[in-house]
C-alpha cells in the first residue's frame, strides 16, 4: 500500500513530468483557425440552405491537428513517426513558444469528423436485407438480436441476467456503476456484457456474431451494410451505426479494406457508465 | 516544401465559400494568436486527461475549433479564455468517453503505424493506473494535481456538486492505490 502522501507525490511528479509534452505539428494553428472558419461558415451556409450543404461540409472535414493530413502528401513528418516529447522542460503550462517543427503523432484520426455524424451517401436506399454469406456459415454464427443474445436482454437487471445462468461469474452483482460479464459458453461470441446498477444490460460486445439483418463479423462489407442498413450512420474512426430497434443501437466496426469486424449492441443508458 | 500542400490541405474543404463579415477575420486572427501561445500547453494538459497522444490532439483540435468559431462570444463573457478552454475540455473529454472507448477497444488490431508510435509511459505503473480510470475520475485526478484546483473549483468545472467532486477522487484514488499495489505485489 502506498502512503497517501506518496501516492499525491507520484501524481504530481507525473503530471509534472517532461514526457507529457505534445509539440504540434508545423502548421497545426493554421489548422485550427481553418477549422473553425469553416465551422462558422458552416453555421452560416446552415441558415442559408439548410441540411444538405451542411452535410457535404461535415464530410469534407477531417480533424487536421492530430492528422495533418494524410492524403495531401504532408510531408513535414512521417506520418509513422512517434511523439516527439518536445522540450525537456516546461512542466507548465500555456506560453510555451511557439511550436516549431515538431509533431504529433496521431496520425488515423485523420478520417475523424471530431463531432456529429453525417449520413452515408446512399442511406436512403431501402432495405433489402440481402447478406449474401454464405448460408452454412450463417447458421453457425449465433444471433446478436436488437434485444439481446440468448436469454440475456437489454436493460435486464444482474440479478434477472444471473438467473439465466449465462453470465460466467453470476456470483458477484456489479460493485461498481458498470461492470462487464463474460459468459459461461466463452468469448468467442460475445467478448463480454455490461451491467449497469441502475439501467440492466446495457451493452453486448459482439465479436463472432451476426445480426438478423444477416450482417456477420468477418465477412460482411460495409457495402452490405449500407444495404442491411439504410439508416446507416457514419460514427468516430472506423464505427458505423444503425438503429436496432426497440431504441438500441448495433455499432460495426469496419476495417480500413471494408469489413465488419465488431459489432455492439447498446442501449442509450451505456453512456451512462461513462460518467 | 510540405508547406505549400499543407496549405491547401487546410483551405481545401473550404468548397462552402460564403463571405463573412469584416469582424469576423479579425476576430479569428486574434484566435489564431491565442492558438499559437496556448497550444502547447493545451495538448499538455489533453495528454494528461486522455491519456494518450492521439485522443489528446483530437480533443484540444475539436474544442478549439468550436470555441474559435464563436470566438468574440467567449472573449467577451469569459475573463480568462484559457480556463475556458481548458474547462471545455475536461467536460468534452467526459462526453467524449463512449466513443474514445470505441477506439481503444479496436487498439489491439494490427496497424503498422500506430505500432510504430511509442508510448512514453509504457512502464510507468500509474500512468497505466490512471488510463484504467472512469473518465470522469481521470478528470478529477487531473484537475487536481495537474491543475491544482481546489474541490469547490473542481466541482463548478464539471458542473457537479462538491459531493461528487470529493467521492469520484477517493474512488480514484482508493483504486489507484490498489492498482499500484498489486503491480508491487506482482512484481
Amino acid at each position: 500500500m502506498t502512503a497517501h502522501d506518496e501516492l499525491d507525490g507520484e501524481l504530481r511528479r507525473l503530471f509534472g513530468d517532461a514526457r507529457l509534452d505534445l509539440m504540434p505539428r508545423e502548421g497545426a494553428e493554421e489548422a485550427v483557425v481553418a477549422g473553425a472558419r469553416r465551422i462558422k461558415r458552416r453555421r452560416t451556409a446552415l441558415a442559408a440552405t439548410g441540411g444538405a450543404l451542411a452535410v457535404t461540409a461535415l464530410v469534407a472535414n477531417g480533424l487536421v491537428l492530430g492528422g495533418l493530413r494524410t492524403g495531401s502528401g504532408q510531408s513535414a513528418s512521417p506520418p509513422a513517426e512517434p511523439v516527439l516529447t518536445g522540450s525537456p522542460t516546461s512542466s507548465t503550462v500555456p506560453q510555451v513558444p511557439a511550436p516549431s517543427a515538431g509533431t504529433i503523432s496521431t496520425e488515423n484520426g485523420a478520417a475523424d469528423a471530431p463531432s456529429p455524424t453525417s449520413t452515408v451517401p446512399g442511406s436512403s436506399r431501402k432495405p433489402s436485407s440481402t447478406a449474401p454469406s454464405p448460408p452454412e456459415r450463417v447458421l453457425t454464427v449465433p444471433v446478436l438480436g436488437p434485444s439481446g443474445y440468448g436469454k440475456l436482454r437489454l436493460g435486464m437487471s444482474y440479478q434477472e441476467a444471473s438467473a439465466t445462468g449465462q453470465l460466467a461469474d453470476p456470483s458477484t452483482a456489479p460493485t461498481t456503476k458498470c461492470e462487464t460479464y463474460t459468459l459461461v459458453e466463452g468469448v468467442d461470441a460475445i467478448s463480454g456484457v455490461v451491467i449497469s446498477q441502475t439501467d440492466g444490460i446495457v451493452s453486448f460486445q459482439g465479436e463472432a456474431v451476426r445480426t438478423p439483418e444477416g450482417i456477420e463479423v468477418g465477412s460482411s462489407t460495409l457495402a452490405q451494410l449500407t444495404r442491411s442498413y439504410p439508416g446507416l450512420v457514419k460514427g468516430n474512426a472506423n464505427w458505423w451505426t444503425a438503429s436496432a430497434g426497440s431504441g438500441a443501437t448495433y455499432s460495426f466496426f469496419v476495417t480500413d479494406d471494408g469489413t465488419v469486424t465488431k459489432i455492439l449492441l447498446d442501449t442509450p443508458a451505456y453512456d451512462n457508465c461513462g460518467s | 516544401m510540405a508547406e505549400g500542400e499543407a496549405a491547401v490541405t487546410m483551405t481545401a474543404p473550404a468548397a462552402v465559400s460564403l463571405p463573412l463579415p469584416a469582424s469576423s477575420s479579425v476576430d479569428l486572427a486574434d484566435f489564431g494568436e491565442f492558438v499559437e501561445a496556448s497550444l502547447p500547453g493545451l495538448l499538455r494538459y489533453g495528454h494528461a486527461l486522455t491519456g494518450n497522444s492521439h485522443d489528446a490532439a483530437d480533443l484540444v483540435q475539436a474544442v478549439l475549433e468550436k470555441i474559435g468559431a464563436r470566438w468574440s462570444h467567449v472573449r467577451r463573457k469569459t475573463g480568462d479564455p484559457l480556463a475556458y478552454v481548458r474547462r471545455s475540455m475536461a467536460n468534452a473529454h467526459i462526453s467524449r468517453w463512449r466513443r474514445t472507448r470505441r477506439e481503444n477497444l479496436v487498439a489491439e488490431i494490427p496497424d503498422s503505424v500506430a505500432a510504430a508510435r511509442a508510448d512514453p509511459f509504457e512502464h510507468e505503473p500509474l500512468w497505466q493506473a490512471l488510463r484504467e480510470l472512469p473518465p470522469k475520475q481521470r478528470a478529477v485526478i487531473v484537475l487536481r494535481y495537474y491543475e491544482g484546483l481546489s474541490e469547490v473549483e473542481i466541482a463548478a468545472t464539471l458542473g457537479v456538486s462538491q459531493g461528487t467532486v470529493k467521492s469520484q477522487a477517493s474512488k480514484a484514488i482508493a483504486s489507484l492505490r490498489k492498482k499500484m499495489g498489486e503491480g508491487r505485489e506482482a512484481s
